[in-house]
C-alpha cells in the first residue's frame, strides 16, 4: 500500500487553512489560497464546507473569515479564555455597576448558546435575576450583539424565526451598542455592547439591565454611552493583553491568538 | 412575566410616548429607544424643536424619525403656549409647518388644537383627509377640569369640527375632578355614541385614566418619555404589564 493512500487530501486541506490562522485573526480567500497553495475556488469550496459545520465564519461586513465558535465548544468552561476576558473587564464592569448599581454581566458565546461569565448582581429593589446557566436567548440585548457578527447561515440556526429584523442588527455596527426589552419579561430593559479583539472580532458582549422603571427617563442616553464605553475600553485592554502576551509567546516561540 | 406579543390585540389600548427633545441628535437618539420599548404610537412634539418655524429641516427631520421609529405610527403636533405648548409661530407660519408636514407624508396623524379654528385649520383639516391622514383636533386646560357638561360640550365640540380622533386633557386635583370627567365622557357616549377618543386626566389622581384608559372610553394612553415625562406618566412597558393585568382581572 503506498504512502499516499493511508490519507485523505480533502481534510489535509481543511487542515492547512484552519492552521492558517494560527497566525492570523482574520484572512481574506485570495489570502488563505496562497497561504496553503491552493486555487481560490478549492480553498472557497473547503472553507464553505468548514462554515456550514462552524468551524469559520465570515467576518460582518469584510471579505474575510475568521475561526468559528464551533472551536469553543471543544474547551471547558472557564478557560484561560474566560479568564483572560474577565481580568480584562473586572475593573470596568466595577466601574459600571458603582455608577448605576444595576446588574452588570460579561456574555460570551459558545456556538450555540450564550454563557454568562462574570456577573454583578443589583443592591436595588427590584431588579432582575443574574442569569447563571448557559441560554440560547438570541431576543435579548447581548443576544442580539452575537447574532448580528454571525454569517447569514449561522443567524438563520440561531434565529430560525427571525425574531430580531436584520436592520436591528445592522444598527449594531452603526451605532456601537443595542437596546432592547427582555423576551421574555417586558419590564425588563437591556442594553448591550461588543468586545471586540483588535482584528474586530467579537470576543464577549457586556449588558447592563435593569427595570424599566429604572431605564425609562433622561438618564438612559448615559447608561447607553457609559456601557459602549465601558465595552470599547475593556476591548482595549484585551489588546494591552494581547500586545503582552504576544511578547511573552515571541520568547516560547509559541503563537497567540 | 410576561412577554409583548402574549397580550397585543386590536382591542388592547394603543401606547404613545411623546418626543420632547429639542435638537435633531436628541429627538432621534429618543425615537430610537422608544420604538425599542414597549408601545405603538410616537407624538413628535414638534413645538419642543429648536428648528420649528423651517418648514425644510421639520420635513428632512420627519423622514428620519419615519425610519427610526420602525413599525410604529406617528403623531405631528405643533402646541401652541395656549394650550399648554412651547410653540411661538404665527398662525400663517404654523400653517405653513402643517402644509409641508402633510406632504411630507410621513406622519399617520397630525392634532390640531381646537380653540382657535380659523379657516387654515379647516383647509389642513381638509389637505389631511384628502392625503390619508387622521386628524386629532384637542382640547387642553392645564389648570382645571371642567365641569362634567362643559367636557361633553367641549369633546362634542372637537368631533363636530371634523376630528377623526377627538381628544381632550384636562388637570385633576382630586376624585371629583376624575367623578367629572366621568361624568362628562359617560354622558358624551350616551348622547353621541361611542367612538375612538382620547381622554387623559393629568396630575396624580388623573394616573388612573392611564392605566385604565378604556374606564375613560379612550383608546389610547400616553406612557413618560426619555428626556421630558410629565406628572403621572408611567413608562410605557410597565403601563403594558399594568393594563394587561388589569385587562386579564376584569
Amino acid at each position: 500500500m503506498s504512502d499516499k493512500s493511508l490519507y485523505t487530501r480533502s481534510v489535509e486541506r481543511a487542515l492547512d487553512i484552519l492552521e492558517c490562522f494560527m497566525a492570523h485573526d482574520t484572512l481574506s480567500l485570495h489570502e488563505i489560497a496562497e497561504a496553503t497553495s491552493l486555487p481560490d475556488s478549492t480553498a472557497l469550496r473547503i472553507i464553505n464546507s468548514l462554515r456550514k459545520r462552524g468551524y469559520i465564519a465570515r467576518v460582518h461586513h469584510a471579505k474575510t473569515y475568521r475561526l468559528g465558535e464551533r472551536f469553543l465548544l471543544f474547551t471547558a468552561p472557564g478557560t484561560q479564555s474566560d479568564a483572560k476576558l474577565k481580568n480584562a473587564a473586572a475593573f470596568e464592569m466595577q466601574s459600571l455597576y458603582d455608577c448605576y448599581d444595576e446588574n452588570v454581566q460579561l456574555f460570551t458565546f459558545n456556538g450555540i448558546e450564550l454563557c454568562s461569565i462574570l456577573a454583578l448582581e443589583s443592591t436595588q429593589s427590584p431588579h432582575p435575576p443574574v442569569w447563571k446557566e448557559n441560554r440560547k436567548w438570541f431576543a435579548c440585548a447581548a443576544g442580539r450583539v452575537f447574532l448580528a457578527y454571525q454569517d447569514e447561515q449561522q443567524q438563520k440556526t440561531l434565529d430560525p424565526t427571525a425574531q430580531v429584523e436584520n436592520d436591528t442588527l445592522e444598527k449594531i455596527f452603526d451605532d456601537g451598542y443595542t437596546l432592547c426589552v427582555d423576551p421574555n419579561d417586558i419590564s425588563i430593559v437591556g442594553i448591550a455592547a461588543p468586545v471586540c479583539s483588535p482584528g474586530g472580532v467579537l470576543q464577549a458582549v457586556l449588558q447592563l439591565s435593569g427595570p424599566a422603571s429604572r431605564f425609562v427617563n433622561e438618564m438612559i442616553m448615559n447608561k447607553i454611552k457609559d456601557t459602549a464605553c465601558a465595552a470599547q475600553k475593556i476591548s482595549l485592554q484585551l489588546t494591552e493583553q494581547g500586545i503582552a502576551a504576544a511578547g511573552h509567546t515571541d520568547h516560547s516561540g509559541g503563537s497567540v491568538i | 412575566m410576561m412577554s409583548e406579543r402574549e397580550f397585543r390585540s386590536d382591542t388592547f389600548p394603543k401606547i404613545c410616548n411623546a418626543i420632547m427633545a429639542k435638537d435633531e441628535q436628541s429627538i432621534l437618539n429618543e425615537v430610537k429607544i422608544i420604538s425599542e420599548l414597549s408601545g405603538d404610537l410616537l407624538e413628535w412634539r414638534a413645538d419642543f424643536f429648536e428648528l420649528q418655524q423651517d418648514p425644510k429641516q421639520i420635513q428632512k427631520l420627519l423622514k428620519e424619525i419615519k425610519k427610526a421609529a420602525k413599525k410604529r405610527k406617528i403623531i405631528f403636533s405643533l402646541r401652541s403656549a395656549a394650550q399648554g405648548g412651547h410653540c411661538s409661530l404665527n398662525e400663517k407660519d404654523k400653517s405653513t409647518i402643517f402644509r409641508s408636514v402633510l406632504e411630507c407624508g410621513c406622519t399617520d396623524y397630525i392634532e390640531l388644537e381646537q380653540e382657535p379654528f380659523p379657516l387654515w385649520k379647516q383647509e389642513i383639516l381638509q389637505h389631511a383627509k384628502s392625503s390619508g391622514h387622521k386628524v386629532i383636533i384637542a382640547a387642553y386646560d392645564y389648570e382645571k377640569t371642567p365641569d362634567a357638561p362643559e367636557i361633553t360640550a367641549l369633546m362634542h365640540r372637537c368631533e363636530t369640527t371634523g376630528a377623526d380622533i377627538p381628544k381632550i386633557a384636562v388637570m385633576t386635583h382630586g376624585r371629583r375632578d376624575i367623578l367629572a370627567l366621568l361624568e362628562g365622557i359617560l354622558n358624551l357616549e350616551q348622547e353621541y355614541g361611542k367612538r375612538e377618543r382620547i381622554v387623559v386626566a393629568m396630575g396624580r389622581e388623573g394616573n388612573i385614566s392611564r392605566v385604565a384608559p378604556w374606564l375613560f372610553g379612550s383608546s389610547i394612553t400616553f406612557a413618560s418619555g426619555i428626556t421630558t415625562s410629565l406628572q403621572g406618566q408611567i413608562n410605557p412597558n410597565d403601563l403594558t404589564l399594568i393594563m394587561s393585568q388589569l385587562r386579564i382581572s376584569r
